[in-house]
């Protein structure tokens, strides 16, 4: 049967190619739309590893402010005045907690560091918190511990690493006590004035994916923000934790607590919950956009499709009349012509596949991992031979109505 | 002869329905997609009020900063480094110094308040043509003087006074008190240059530091007489980052990057690795490239619904030929009649692109944005229609043009 329908489709191949070829971008334009939705559907199900319910951003000083630290005047008085600022915002009475980082969460600003061990090496973000962060945000600690006010005294910075870059830079050695800063070029001897940079891993976080739900698993440290002593930076953002019930009127008696306390500064407090929400919204609108130009595509395909089929079911009556009158049943016939145009579609998307899976293979965009690729593949073919099927219901139909005299007294 | 193949084209069209539907569907579809495309693209980049002299003025938008410790970082320039390297250029007419907007938030009443904060000087207003609906601009002398003044668009006004009049009344912005001396008409959050919800003059910053600083987050516009002086302004502009002083050459030691509109600086920050050379032909060349392969499925589908239908009128051809028409003539027939078509398509895209801009700009999804079809959109989504309309034409004209007039009076067609 199926050997018939490939030589059926193999003789009129000129004008069944092009049904093939549109087919063919039909499946490259799901795929691409399948891969993005599978990727962010999967990174979606994934714990935040962190609350940010109840939570307050403030973030200190604007950005002209901050970039006039980095090149290296007053960052003295900057670092007691951040220190200040976090003292007076924990003994707010509406406050559980309050803690100091460098990068805000659910923002579009990242740090990235290099990392080493053991002959890999390679960029990872990262954050620099003050010790009652894990507290404030809700931070599960899986292995070692946490900062706490005796790391003062150490002489290296401890950081804490997430699942993930445990898993790519230790494997299934234990993370503890390794140092994970690059092994200092002389390049970066000079920047750090002379002194190498030591991260040893003093513990292991599940996760604090900062950009949202949607963000992929990524390798992530924090660093113990230095309140003293060389390297030591102020922190740029404060993350307060209000008790739950908290009227949104506090946010404006925070704003003026901090304007008193360092009236030179520019604040700006959000609730995490709304700084997600707008990153969500940045982050879906391109993809629903996209969403939505794929689906209107599909329908245009599917519309093409049923007119090719049409036209072939109203030229081919002859033949079809002629497998009526010979005794071929009305299913017979319509399965004939479903089956053609499936044939077709198989030859096109068999091409579509070979070329969609060079990008796993390729690791063409390398955080994107096989398993979505392969589920994304699978979901677009699925999709195709659902739209071809559709497209086929009614011109299908319209073969099962042509008579077997019509094959006779056609001309 | 052109009139009879546009009554040949109109009559073929409402004879198949279904298949003027299908391709109607697909030609506007693909025409809205590319037309919103271009809207958004023209609202970014194309000449609008308040930027009513764009084709004589330029802006220093981004610069590359270089050093032996600090590598390479592309930013916004700082104060310090515009006032002396930008301001000072000769041959132009004004020039303007500005911050990129950001977000501040004040409390009315309990009542949260967020507004785009931009500072800038007296130059600005004169290089911009904003529309004020009362009062006026600050100047120069009140940027010198450290006035506390203050301009709103519209909307910022409603949000802190209602409906009434705001000029020589009090706002609060970010816990300071500013006099507003005007209203101006709101400008869309998409145009890098004006847009704002507040501006306020420079001199008004709370910290000096900004004074001296390379980086930072302000940006230069630079009107020159006329459109002619540009390339001198530029080489002037070079010749200034030549002699580039830097404050800690161990940190930066060299300064590069050009004067140019919005659209340039973009190429530029793409393609241009020092920001050096404008690479506006090579963005523009991109973006029609991905329109083009946008187009090649819709173009392939249309290809595929516009063969089946010539088919079905093998003997209309065959007749044809069999008087002696030539291929030729044929495929000048049918791509009448396919351009007709894409027109017809078109001008429904477009109809139907009116719709969803206006359902972006009802969406509020970027503040103040009124994307719209004006005649610069409309020509670029003739061109495409045209385009699209030969390029799915071409094939199956072809095709028909070949059949062999015995088989096409038979109507017997492989």
């Amino acid at each position: 049967m199926i050997r018939q329908l490939v030589k059926l489709c193999w003789n009129r191949k000129r004008s069944q190619a092009l049904v093939a070829v549109e087919v063919f971008f039909s499946f490259l334009v799901v795929f691409a739309v399948m891969t993005v939705v599978v990727y962010n559907l999967d990174n979606y199900r994934r714990p935040l590893g962190f609350d940010y319910k109840d939570v307050l951003n403030v973030n200190l000083g604007s950005l002209s402010d901050i970039v006039a630290e980095h090149d290296g005047r007053s960052s003295s008085t900057a670092r007691e005045e951040s220190r200040r600022l976090l003292r007076e915002v924990q003994e707010l009475d509406a406050v559980e907690g309050a803690a100091g980082m460098a990068v805000p969460a659910f923002d579009l600003t990242g740090m990235t560091d290099e990392v080493e061990h053991g002959g890999r090496r390679f960029e990872s973000y990262n954050d620099e918190v003050t010790d009652d962060f894990a507290q404030v945000m809700r931070i599960r600690v899986t292995q070692g511990r946490w900062f706490e006010a005796a790391d003062d005294a150490l002489p290296y910075t401890p950081v804490l690493v997430n699942e993930r870059l445990k898993h790519d830079l230790f494997g299934s050695e234990d993370p503890l006590g390794q140092n994970i800063a690059p092994k200092p070029d002389e390049h970066a001897l000079g920047r750090n004035g002379g002194q190498a940079p030591e991260f040893r891993v003093v513990g292991v976080f599940t996760d604090f994916r900062e950009d949202g739900e949607l963000q992929g698993p990524e390798p992530y440290f924090l660093k113990r923000s230095r309140v003293a002593g060389a390297g030591a930076s102020p922190y740029y953002n404060l993350v307060v934790r209000v008790r739950p019930g908290t009227p949104a009127s506090f946010e404006e008696r925070l704003l003026e607590r901090l304007r008193a306390v360092s009236p030179g500064h520019t604040f700006q407090v959000d609730p995490l919950t709304k700084m997600r929400r707008s990153m969500m919204t940045l982050k879906l609108v391109p993809l629903l956009a996209a969403a939505l130009v794929a689906g209107f595509m599909l329908v245009m395909v599917a519309l093409g499709m049923v007119g090719v089929l049409w036209q072939s079911v109203a030229r081919r009556r002859r033949e079809i009349g002629l497998r009526r009158a010979l005794g071929a049943t009305g299913r017979g016939v319509s399965l004939q012509v479903l089956g053609e145009l499936l044939v077709v579609a198989t030859a096109g998307l068999l091409v579509g596949v070979a070329l969609a899976v060079q990008f796993p293979l390729l690791g063409v965009v390398g955080w994107v991992s096989t398993g979505v690729y392969a589920t994304a593949i699978a979901l677009a073919a699925l999709v195709i031979y659902g739209l071809t099927v559709v497209a086929a219901l009614y011109p299908s139909w319209l073969a099962t109505q042509v008579q077997p005299a019509e094959a006779l007294h056609y001309e | 002869m052109l009139r009879n193949y546009l009554k040949v084209a109109l009559k073929v069209l409402l004879r198949r329905r279904f298949y003027t539907f299908i391709s109607l569907f697909g030609i506007a579809f693909t025409l809205v997609v590319l037309t919103v495309a271009a809207a958004f693209l023209d609202h970014v980049f194309g000449d609008l009020p308040p930027e009513t002299h764009a084709d004589r003025t330029r802006g220093v938008y981004m610069i590359r900063t270089a050093g032996p410790t600090t590598g390479r970082t592309m930013t916004f320039p700082g104060y310090g480094f515009l006032d002396r390297y930008v301001r000072t250029l000769p041959g132009a007419e004004r020039i303007s110094l500005f911050t990129f907007q950001e977000k501040v938030v004040t409390y009315k009443d309990g009542a949260r308040i967020e507004a785009y904060r931009k500072y800038t000087d007296g130059a600005f207003w004169q290089i911009l043509d904003f529309r004020f609906l009362e009062g006026g601009p600050f100047t120069a002398r009140d940027d010198q003087e450290k006035n506390r003044v203050a301009v709103l668009n519209a909307s910022t006004r409603r949000r802190f006074f209602g409906d009434e009049p705001a000029a020589g009344r009090t706002v609060e912005i970010d816990g300071e008190r500013f006099r507003v001396v005007g209203v101006v008409e709101d400008v869309s959050y998409l145009r890098i240059t004006p847009f704002a919800d507040v501006w306020l003059p420079i001199g008004t910053l709370r910290d000096e530091k900004y004074r001296t600083a390379l980086h930072g987050n302000f940006m230069a516009s630079i009107l020159a007489p006329r459109a002619s002086d540009l390339p001198r302004i530029a080489e002037e502009y070079r010749s200034a980052l030549a002699r580039f002083e830097s404050p800690d050459p161990k940190d930066v030691s060299e300064v590069t990057g050009g004067i140019d509109t919005p659209f340039g600086m973009l190429s530029r920050m793409l393609f241009s690795q020092k920001l050096e050379e404008s690479r506006s032909g090579q963005l523009l060349g991109w973006l029609l490239g991905l329109a083009f392969v946008f187009t090649l499925l819709p173009t392939v589908n249309l290809i595929n619904v516009s063969v089946s239908r010539i088919l079905e009128r093998a003997s209309e051809i065959g007749v044809r030929k069999a008087f002696g028409a030539s291929s030729l003539t044929l495929v000048g027939q049918f791509l009448v009649e396919n351009v007709v078509l894409t027109l017809v398509g078109g001008l429904l895209g477009f109809a139907l692109a009116a719709l969803v801009l206006g359902g972006i700009n009802g969406s509020g999804l970027f503040p103040y944005a009124r994307f719209a079809l004006n005649p610069r959109v409309f020509l670029y989504g003739l061109l495409m229609t045209l385009f699209f309309g030969v390029l799915s034409g071409v094939y199956p004209a072809w095709r028909m043009s070949r059949l062999h007039p015995v088989d096409a009076l038979k109507g017997a067609l492989r």
